[in-house]
């Protein structure tokens, strides 16, 4: 034990030494309740969380086992109250559960039934204000019948409270349809299997996986398994359009199996692929499309992209407790803070792969971090330092002398598929020109906009410059360079998906190239900070440059 | 008090002692034998007393009695509560019925023996009796047991009766079992069940009835209900922690080092944050709630530990009130040599100021409010917080929970535990597992030694092994942060210290790099090359890119913005009238220094460079303050430490205790010299001692000899029949003649 490669910080996080021999050995054996904070290139930080815990009560772990893993793999005394607070944790899941009614004659009136293990926990739940109102009548000092439409609900206010419930109440298998993978030329990954065995066990929950890592083929593989009409929810159209390309190759699905329900078209059909924007477009104050969910017997449901779900839809959630859910994501952390409503009304995490096990696995491709540091001309410092304070961030991201190092930076990529991405289109547009390259933003029709993302992955073109509407779920195989010259505030969402771009694996294996340039001693600077941060705690060497140095080379 | 035991007491077998009877056991005890009673009750020793009359009066004070008998534990106790049951002279045999055979006769009389040496039972040529202070101190009801059915003219129920009783009887006998054993009479005609049952007892004369009309349980029906038993079987064993948890050794001792380790890391960043930012002191005293919130998140623990924490800290004497006009508290003088402490040394003050604190945190409110404040000091919190301590550590190996311990504290120590034992045994063991003191609830070896400490000693050679091994380098990583696995000493701590921000805390420590800790390390006066070597020779790994990439970008932004002092300023638009200035010798002791081309700067205050311009002929107007240069030089604040008086208590060890027992004996033989007439000076008694041979005197009906200090200050020496005694003063006869005197003013009292 005095050996071990794990430090157990009373703070509740976990320190692994990521060089020690069995560093290894206790990242598996820690992996199922501690999430991974940061992973930069020595220690690694892991953080115990209630969720994290219960995640892996969800999974089948017990208290005992994980006070064992940190006892076991512990270079120090692990200290007392965390141990205790562990157990007590632990202890709070599963004491309530949600179950079917009508296995004994005292419940059969009562599809849905709230039941606990001991009496003082449901004394105190059904006496909370805001749990009182969903519960019926109290059938026996440990059951109370549960109005089946409040399961979402229920759940959420449990977990708020503490005490969050295992749902045994089970899924309604939904309309059946037949659908088989195409596995002739191609087969799931090792990783790919585990989730969706992992998914599948669970009932319902989250798989999380990273960017380029196959997570439309998890859903593909997860409705194999349903046997079964499903709706997929993401995040937009082209998103939506790739889902359909995907599964029409991957799976024996037809076209006329497949429907797109979106601003442009309402076809509803055996897999039906909607958008969050039209689920949640309101008319006259209220949800016009929210029929489809009720449209047929859905008997899956995959939310892509589950970090981005919009509270709208969460609400929606709350009302298909009795259909199997599948999320997908790269990361649960959510900007608005809501983890417990993805655990409480999606499901627990069923899977998780770090970046940089898949990475190794040669999955994705390595990738070389750089940020490039422009300093601003006198007369733009002077601006800047006179601007409102609103102002300063589109001044300072916007300045032109980040063009030459642009165009520095993709000279010396030329030949190699390169992405400029930024947020402020008149800078774009700016970039697009000078670069001679196509330009997308939200306003570029889907017709052409697939029509270069064809040019693109073809080879045809090799430089293309994108507003923020390439974030997410686009999929541009071979884009090996990434520039970034703005973004959203440091936003390390974006960050995820825009270090995404370039992360497919590559034919060739070369390394991928992400460049950031930002103005020196700017708020600019402030939000790389943040963006240096997050790359450089997913494992991925961070180097800074002047500009100087870049053009110099050039 | 005394007039009410006096007449319910009455039935009790009460056999005034004679104080020369009482006296003469205690005379008769061999020399070990008194100290042994010293040693035992040692507020027979101090002020140390004359001699062994003087220690017999005293030791038969209700007051001293009363400390005796809350001395013992529950088995003593019980025995002594059974034997004043007894009719004397009291023996092992007579006492085997009442108490049955949970203890053996041999225990018994070691029991007996021990209450002996306490001299609360003495011996006279009958046998063993108690103390008749004793009865008054037990109390009407010893051990729940009402009088004797003789003795309240009521009559004893035969057993088959009793059985025979209706079931609302036995309930309300079944709430008389262990006493009190008087109960309300109900209001006549009342038509309860326990109305009921009262009539039907009544209606058998078998309960009694007190002066003021209430009920009382005759005894012998009392010990019926008890199955002939005076006490439960309970009372006469000690618990046991064979049953609580044993962790290994080593594992305990580990995380006491652990805990250890980490207290001291945290009391460090207290100290600092209090150094850098001094919390205000309220005017009651004490920290406000929302400063104690704001030092616990700075360095990040709870309210409830930060209080802790805060309060060990000025225990130790390492915070102090600066007792300025608007006081606060800061670190005393005392920190900046504590730092430079081994930590085992730095464990050590802190342990030791545990342990011998009057201070306790067990009815801190939970907002923590009275924090440092007068409120918290509780003189008996000390010895009560070292028997807790001990007692836990009497399960060897054995951890007890809070409960086990509360259990062993109330038989050791069954008259005198606080209301709020649970509250406090909790407090207590929860602070010991922050101090090392205990490891996962047992007692560590830290622990044991601190209980058997008696100074702050080599208490540090007893941590030391236990405390995690001290690392002198760190891993610097690429998202800026540098990681010490262990606790971190040499230079690199103090770098770190300065250039970077504990950002978690534990067996290792994470510090992050953020470009305001690097200005503050570049504040101090490092050059960016300088950290950046003590980082290289100090880290693991090769200092990442970012990290000196951060050093050296707030390096070059470092120092763009020039301050300094000046006392006065003198500007105008003329750059070559301030020339003019400059140059002139005159004007030369101003010292005046051009820093821009129409400025001027002196150190001297305006005042003066104003009269100095005049003298010179320049003139030039002063400016109101809105302009004027401040100084921002900041100086951490240190106070002195102000020890509170401690409450010196010197124990008693063998060696006093056998000198005092030799003065007695030539108290003893001066005594014994003494004219039989009486005429020789009366030996000095104090007030407690007079007023006892007065009130024995008083009961006995017999004359002392009392020396009185009259108005004049003359001593008269005369022989007093004492009658009462109230309120200081004591009514008599002298010589026939009725006098009132005060107590105070006897100068001795020996019995005639």
């Amino acid at each position: 034990m005095p050996d071990g490669p794990l430090i157990v910080q009373s703070d509740k996080t976990l320190l692994l030494e990521v060089d020690h021999p069995r560093a290894d050995e206790a990242r598996r054996a820690i992996a199922p309740f501690a999430e991974l904070e940061r992973a930069p290139e020595h220690v690694h930080t892991y953080r115990l969380t209630p969720l994290g815990l219960w995640n892996a009560r969800a999974a089948g772990h017990d208290a005992e086992g994980v006070v064992d893993t940190l006892l076991r793999f512990s270079r120090y005394a692990v200290p007392q109250s965390l141990l205790v607070d562990v157990a007590e944790t632990m202890a709070r899941y599963g004491r309530l559960t949600i179950e079917a009614g009508g296995d004994t004659t005292a419940t059969t009136e009562h599809p849905l039934v709230l039941r606990a293990a001991d009496r003082a926990v449901l004394e105190e739940v059904i006496r909370h204000t805001k749990i009182k109102p969903l519960l019926g009548a109290r059938i026996d000092d440990l059951t109370v019948a549960v109005h089946p439409s409040e399961r979402g609900h229920l759940k959420q206010q449990l977990l708020a409270v503490g005490w969050p419930a295992e749902d045994l109440a089970g899924y309604v298998d939904g309309e059946a349809h037949a659908i088989a993978l195409d596995t002739d030329d191609w087969s799931l990954r090792p990783y790919q299997e585990h989730a969706v065995e992992g998914f599948w066990h669970g009932g319902s929950g989250v798989v999380v996986l990273p960017c380029g890592a196959g997570k439309t083929l998890v859903g593909a593989a997860a409705m194999a398994r349903a046997q079964a009409t499903t709706l997929i929810l993401v995040t937009n159209t082209v998103s939506a359009r790739q889902w359909r390309d995907e599964l029409l190759a991957r799976t024996s699905l037809t076209e006329d199996e497949i429907g797109e329900y979106s601003g442009q078209r309402k076809e509803i059909r055996p897999v039906t692929i909607a958008t969050y924007q039209v689920l949640t477009t309101k008319r006259k104050g209220v949800y016009t499309h929210l029929d489809l969910l009720d449209a047929r017997d859905w008997g899956l449901i995959v939310y892509d992209e589950v970090h981005l779900l919009p509270a709208p839809i969460f609400r929606m959630t709350a009302d298909l407790q009795a259909r199997r859910r599948l999320g997908l994501t790269a990361t649960l952390v959510r900007e608005d803070g809501r983890e417990g409503d993805v655990f409480s009304l999606i499901g627990p995490k069923r899977f998780d792969a770090p970046w940089k096990d898949i990475e190794s696995q040669g999955y994705i491709a390595p990738a070389d971090c750089v940020e490039v540091r422009v300093t601003l001309p006198d007369a733009e410092r002077m601006a800047y330092a006179l601007a409102e304070p609103d102002d300063r961030y589109r001044l300072a991201s916007c300045t032109p002398s980040k063009l030459p190092v642009v165009e520095a930076l993709v000279e010396r990529h030329r030949g190699e598929p390169t992405l400029v991405i930024g947020q402020y289109l008149d800078q774009l547009g700016e970039l697009a020109e000078a670069l001679g390259a196509e330009l997308i933003t939200g306003e570029t029709p889907v017709a052409q906009r697939q029509r270069l993302f064809a040019a693109f992955r073809t080879g045809e073109i090799d430089r293309l410059v994108v507003s923020k509407v390439a974030n997410f779920s686009i999929d541009l195989p071979e884009a090996s360079v990434a520039v970034q010259v703005s973004g959203t505030f440091g936003s390390r969402q974006e960050e995820a998906q825009r270090l995404g771009r370039v992360l497919r694996p590559k034919g060739d294996g070369r390394t991928a190239h992400f460049y950031t340039v930002v103005a020196r001693d700017t708020v600019d600077a402030d939000f790389a900070a943040h963006r240096q941060r997050f790359l450089a705690e997913q494992g991925y060497a961070y180097r800074i440059v002047d500009a100087d140095d870049v053009l110099r080379d050039a | 008090m005394s007039a009410r035991a006096r007449v319910s007491t009455a039935y009790l077998w009460r056999m005034r002692e004679s104080p020369r009877s009482y006296a003469d056991d205690l005379r008769a005890r061999s020399d070990s034998d008194l100290a042994r009673l010293l040693g035992l009750r040692p507020d027979l020793a101090r002020p140390a007393p004359a001699d062994v009359s003087g220690v017999a009066a005293r030791a038969a004070t209700l007051a001293s009695t009363g400390r005796a008998v809350d001395a013992l534990d529950r088995r003593l106790l019980s025995v002594l509560e059974a034997a004043v049951l007894v009719r004397p002279p009291v023996t092992a045999a007579a006492l085997i019925t009442l108490l049955g055979d949970t203890i053996g006769t041999r225990e018994l009389e070691e029991s007996l023996t021990d209450l002996w040496h306490r001299a609360l039972l003495w011996r006279d040529e009958q046998g063993l009796r108690p103390v008749s202070a004793v009865l008054d101190t037990l109390g009407p009801h010893p051990a729940g047991l009402g009088p004797s059915a003789a003795d309240l003219g009521a009559t004893v129920l035969p057993p088959d009766v009793l059985a025979d009783a209706p079931p609302e009887v036995h309930a309300v006998l079944g709430v008389l079992t262990w006493g009190p054993p008087v109960v309300e009479a109900p209001p006549a005609g009342a038509r309860t069940r326990s109305a009921d049952a009262v009539r039907w007892l009544r209606g058998r004369g078998a309960l009694g009835e007190t002066e003021s009309g209430a009920l009382i349980v005759p005894r012998e029906l009392g010990l019926t209900l008890r199955g002939g038993r005076s006490h439960p079987a309970t009372d006469l064993v000690p618990p046991s922690l064979e049953s609580t948890p044993a962790p290994g050794r080593d594992h305990v001792n580990a995380v006491a080092g652990g805990a250890a380790a980490e207290l001291l890391a945290h009391a460090d960043e207290l100290l600092a944050v209090l150094a850098a930012d001094p919390a205000p002191v309220l005017k009651g005293g004490g920290l406000g709630v929302r400063d104690l919130r704001s030092l616990a998140r700075g360095i990040d623990v709870g309210a409830a530990h930060a209080a802790f924490l805060v309060e060990l800290l000025a225990s130790a004497q390492l915070v102090a009130d600066d007792g300025e006009l608007e006081p606060h508290f800061v670190p005393t003088a005392d920190y900046d040599d504590w730092r430079q402490e081994p930590p085992a040394q730095q464990w050590a003050r802190l342990a030791w100021a545990w342990w011998t604190s009057t201070r306790t945190l067990h009815r801190l409110p939970r907002s923590g409010a009275g924090t440092l404040g007068p409120d918290l000091t509780w003189p008996p919190v000390r010895a009560l917080r070292q028997e807790i301590v001990r007692r836990t550590g009497l399960g060897g190996d054995h951890a007890p929970a809070a409960d086990d311990v509360v259990a062993l504290l109330r038989f050791a120590r069954p008259r005198r535990l606080p209301r709020d034992i649970g509250d406090l045994v909790g407090v207590v063991l929860d602070e010991a597992g922050r101090l090392g003191v205990t490891g996962l609830g047992a007692l560590s070896d830290a622990g044991r030694v601190l209980a058997e400490a008696s100074s702050v000693g080599d208490l540090g050679d007893a941590i030391h092994p236990h405390l995690p091994t001290p690392v002198e380098h760190v891993i610097l990583q690429g998202d800026l942060t540098a990681v010490a696995p262990g606790p971190l000493t040499g230079p690199l701590a103090e770098i770190l210290r300065l250039s970077a921000d504990v950002e978690s805390r534990g067996g290792a420590t994470v510090h992050r790099f953020s470009p305001a800790s690097i200005t503050r390390a570049l504040d101090r006066g490092w050059t960016a090359d300088e950290l950046i070597d003590a980082l290289t020779t100090g880290s693991l790994t090769p200092v990442p890119q970012a990290l000196d990439y951060l050093v050296r970008d707030e390096a070059r932004r470092h120092g763009q913005v020039r301050i300094g002092a000046a006392g006065t300023y003198l500007r105008t638009d003329d750059p070559a009238r301030l020339a003019e200035l400059l140059a002139r010798p005159d004007l030369a002791l101003l010292r005046l220094s051009r820093i821009a081309p129409t400025v001027l700067v002196s150190p001297v205050e305006p005042a003066v460079v104003h009269e100095v311009l005049r003298d010179a002929g320049v003139g030039g107007v002063a400016e109101t303050a809105s302009g004027e240069t401040v100084r921002v030089q900041r100086r951490e604040r240190r106070t002195v430490s102000r020890p509170a008086p401690a409450v010196a208590h010197t124990p008693l060890t063998p060696e006093v205790t056998e000198e005092i027992v030799r003065r007695l004996r030539e108290g003893e033989a001066v005594a014994a010299s003494r004219p039989v007439d009486g005429r020789a000076a009366l030996p000095h008694t104090d007030p407690t001692t007079a007023l006892a041979i007065l009130r024995e005197a008083a009961a006995d009906q017999v004359p002392v000899w009392i020396g009185y200090a009259g108005s004049s200050g003359q001593i008269e020496r005369v022989l007093f029949h004492p009658e009462t005694t109230e309120g200081g003063r004591v009514t008599g006869t002298v010589k026939g003649l009725r006098r009132v005197l005060s107590i105070h003013r006897i100068t001795g009292a020996a019995p005639a």
